[in-house]
């Protein structure tokens, strides 16, 4: 019953609300990714197929996620999905794969690596996002510069808030293990 | 080592082979950056591209003689093509009569003979200034070999390539990036 919600959700977002999505940068590259690698994950976490048994399996998980992340972060690539019908559906399901993926990998890798995975991550967001914000040349040739500004402000309050709450998970998990 | 690791080091390895490929040697990150890594090191050579000018004049850009600076530009653009037209200015006052320049619309069907004549007029009608638009049928995939990318959104605005390109017999020998100031003028 889950995972048929989570494919409708799928369907919905890749097809009948794409191109309004699309229509702006934040709905491609903030909303439709962020809300395809959630559906990805609670995939995830509602079924036990294809799992990951050692560590060497689930880092490859953790560095095939950072690729299709990167790929699909790169304005080129972003262009290309705009242009191109199959590299956009290729996008959507990069972006759903990789969730899938990340929620295979990273809960049973170990706690250093997991925040050191988050910091870089959360930090690699703020890093595009600053090149979106603040860089006045057109990146994007399919969006505007307003739209490319917009998105750079969205990614990165996102990326700054990602950052703040890995802190404190290593915080609060450093200094829970130091009261046990 | 555990045989095991190999599986996340060739991941690793494909991954950034993946990229560099994608971005020419990760030097190309936009699909301006890219079509104009595309069109080779200067120098190379010039499309056929046929031209119509503000004043009757029909030109190839291949075979144009002498020097010549071109851009690309359209009528109703307020981005980036007021910041393309000053560069020519500034390059314009320093090189004076000697060479030519081409500024070229990526909007043909909007951009007129007219339209352009009025402009090339209103920003001090000089005589080595040409205002162009391009004739053939292909100047799209003329200008992608130049180097030059277009794209027109729906709303009618144009994202295309700021470079200018200095041309000399027959050939791109240099090309003066979008970016920075004018330090990156002195090519004269």
């Amino acid at each position: 019953m889950v995972v048929a919600l989570i494919l409708l959700l799928y369907l919905l977002i890749t097809f009948p609300l794409d191109g309004f999505l699309d229509s702006r940068m934040v709905g491609k590259a903030f909303v439709q990714t962020f809300s395809l690698l959630g559906l990805g994950i609670l995939l995830g976490r509602s079924t036990s197929f294809f799992p990951l048994r050692d560590h060497p399996e689930r880092v490859s998980g953790l560095i095939l996620f950072s690729f299709l992340f990167i790929f699909w972060s790169i304005p080129r690539s972003v262009d290309v999905s705009e242009l191109y019908e199959w590299a956009d559906q290729i996008y959507h399901l990069s972006m759903f794969v990789g969730g899938f993926i990340l929620q295979r990998s990273l809960p049973a890798l170990p706690k250093l690596v997991k925040g050191v995975f988050g910091l870089l991550f959360s930090s690699m967001l703020t890093a595009t996002a600053m090149v979106y914000r603040w860089k006045n040349v057109i990146l994007c040739s399919t969006y505007t510069l307003y739209d490319q500004h917009l998105y750079g402000k969205v990614l990165l309050i996102f990326g700054l808030g990602l950052y703040g709450l890995v802190v404190l998970w290593i915080i609060f998990g450093w200094s829970r293990r130091r009261r046990m | 080592m555990n045989p095991r690791w190999l599986l996340p080091l060739f991941l690793l390895l494909l991954s950034a082979s993946l990229l560099w490929w994608w971005t020419l040697g990760f030097s190309a990150f936009t699909v301006f950056s890219y079509t104009l890594k595309k069109a080779g090191d200067p120098p190379y050579r010039v499309p056929p591209l046929k031209l119509a000018c503000h004043n009757g004049e029909t030109l190839l850009l291949s075979q144009v003689k002498g020097r010549a600076f071109v851009h690309f530009i359209y009528l109703n653009c307020y981005y980036g093509c007021p910041l393309s037209f000053t560069k020519m200015f500034y390059l314009r006052n320093k090189a004076g009569e000697r060479d030519l320049f081409i500024s070229v619309t990526v909007d043909p069907e909007v951009d007129t003979l007219k339209r352009l004549k009025e402009r090339w007029s209103a920003l001090g009608a000089f005589d080595n200034w040409l205002f162009c638009r391009p004739e053939d049928r292909d100047w799209r995939e003329k200008l992608i070999r130049m180097g030059v990318w277009v794209y027109k959104r729906k709303d009618g605005l144009i994202n295309h390539t700021l470079d200018i390109f200095l041309v000399r017999g027959g050939k791109v020998r240099k090309v003066i990036p979008a970016t920075g100031g004018v330090q990156n003028l002195e090519v004269l």
